[in-house]
């Protein structure tokens, strides 16, 4: 396993990052449980950056609080709807969530390709031996925060895709990483504790991104009823049979 | 009818989760007879396990967000989430004992023992669970 020395140029970038996002926080009125998301994971990329990886069990560790862990709570912390709210670069920002890229690479599937794609190419090919280590967290960073940010959808881009897509995207992506374990577990029986590692902090990931996903269809029922009984218009096949006169005129009267 | 089917789904999805869990936590963590890898699997064995395995867990979460949703209408049936519970629990494990372990070669119920008895368990286990569930939902069908 290749030494991670190197690591706190992208550390102290996390650290920046928070703190604006923090001040930014306190200047707008934030809700405490995102700052409290973004934080801790900006806490968990930081040190698992900088604690010493001696072990392959401990680089896997490091990839799942680095590339997976850390990434989901810092997507859910929204910082890009917060720096939405602040006037200066806003036009830009804008610019860049609009533009035809942005809008392919939070596509589901191109996401997970990235994401899971490179660890793939990581993990089972010389590469590893040939990039130097930096870069490699800084893409494992970046890919995990836009695979998160692709499943989640929390974050105002041009194209919001539908919850069936990004749950079998969640499902693919899941399966080729959980496999992708079990290759390197054969591939040396020194990697063998840190392959079940990944496997298994892998399904923790994905628990929590299944309950993002499942909590906004959740959400989106109940507004959807509330829409329902809201206006008098034609019932919908989800509804009961046809309501009787004094039904309807209850609902009217709310 | 159609929250009754819901609720079936609902189970059903749990029901996968539970199977999928148990086969988990009591084989391969607690009694250590599955054996991770035992690095003799096909890659067909080993895709389709990934797929399953995190297909598990996304159905666990949506059949529980699901049950939440019917229990806030009010239209969740007990019997009917019991019924597509164990139907699928049965499938699931029929399924992993039939095509996983023995088509696909997929790692074993235990190593270095007659495996026969323990197939056979397994998949008695299995049928016994599906034909409870089936019942429970054709009953529940016959009344309604």
């Amino acid at each position: 396993m290749p030494d991670h020395q190197g690591a706190w140029p992208l550390a102290l970038a996390v650290i920046l990052a928070a703190t604006g996002y923090l001040a930014a926080a306190r200047a707008h009125r934030w809700p405490r449980r995102r700052a409290v998301a973004f934080t801790t994971g900006a806490l968990v990329v930081v040190v698992a950056l900088l604690v010493p990886v001696r072990t392959a069990t401990a680089h896997m560790a490091q990839h799942v609080a680095v590339g997976m862990a850390g990434p989901l709570l810092l997507v859910l912390g929204r910082p890009v709807t917060l720096a939405l709210r602040r006037p200066r670069g806003r036009h830009a920002l804008l610019r860049v969530l609009r533009s035809w890229p942005a809008t392919v690479l939070v596509f589901p599937p191109v996401a997970a390709l990235l994401d899971v794609g490179g660890l793939w190419l990581l993990y089972r090919t010389p590469l590893v031996t040939r990039v130097h280590e930096p870069w490699v967290q800084v893409h494992v960073l970046a890919a995990g925060a836009l695979f998160a940010a692709a499943i989640c959808q929390v974050e105002p881009v041009r194209h919001r895709y539908g919850l069936a897509l990004r749950a079998a995207t969640l499902v693919a992506a899941g399966a080729a990483h959980g496999v992708l374990a079990k290759t390197l577990y054969a591939s040396d029986p020194a990697l063998q504790p840190g392959a079940v590692v990944m496997y298994y902090g892998g399904d923790v990931v994905d628990i929590v991104l299944a309950g993002v996903i499942c909590l906004q269809w959740y959400r989106r029922q109940s507004r959807s009823r509330a829409r329902a009984s809201a206006v008098d218009t034609p019932v919908t096949s989800a509804r009961p049979a046809p309501r009787t006169p004094e039904a309807s005129t209850v609902v009217q009267s709310k | 009818m159609a929250a009754r089917g819901r609720s079936a789904w609902a189970g059903a999805a749990i029901g996968i989760g539970i199977a999928a869990f148990v086969d988990e936590t009591v084989f391969h963590q607690i009694l250590h007879w599955h054996h991770f890898y035992d690095r003799a699997t096909p890659a067909a064995g080993l895709v389709t396990d990934g797929v399953f395995h995190a297909f598990s867990w996304f159905a666990t979460v949506a059949g529980l967000v699901g049950v939440a949703d019917l229990r806030r209408r009010g239209t969740l049936s007990g019997r009917a989430l019991l019924g597509g519970l164990l139907t699928a629990a049965g499938a699931f494990q029929l399924y992993d004992g039939t095509v996983q372990h023995k088509l696909l070669g997929l790692h074993q119920i235990r190593y270095h023992v007659e495996i026969t008895p323990y197939d056979w368990t397994w998949n008695v286990v299995a049928v016994l669970l599906l034909g409870s569930g089936v019942v429970l939902l054709a009953r529940r069908r016959a009344r309604a």
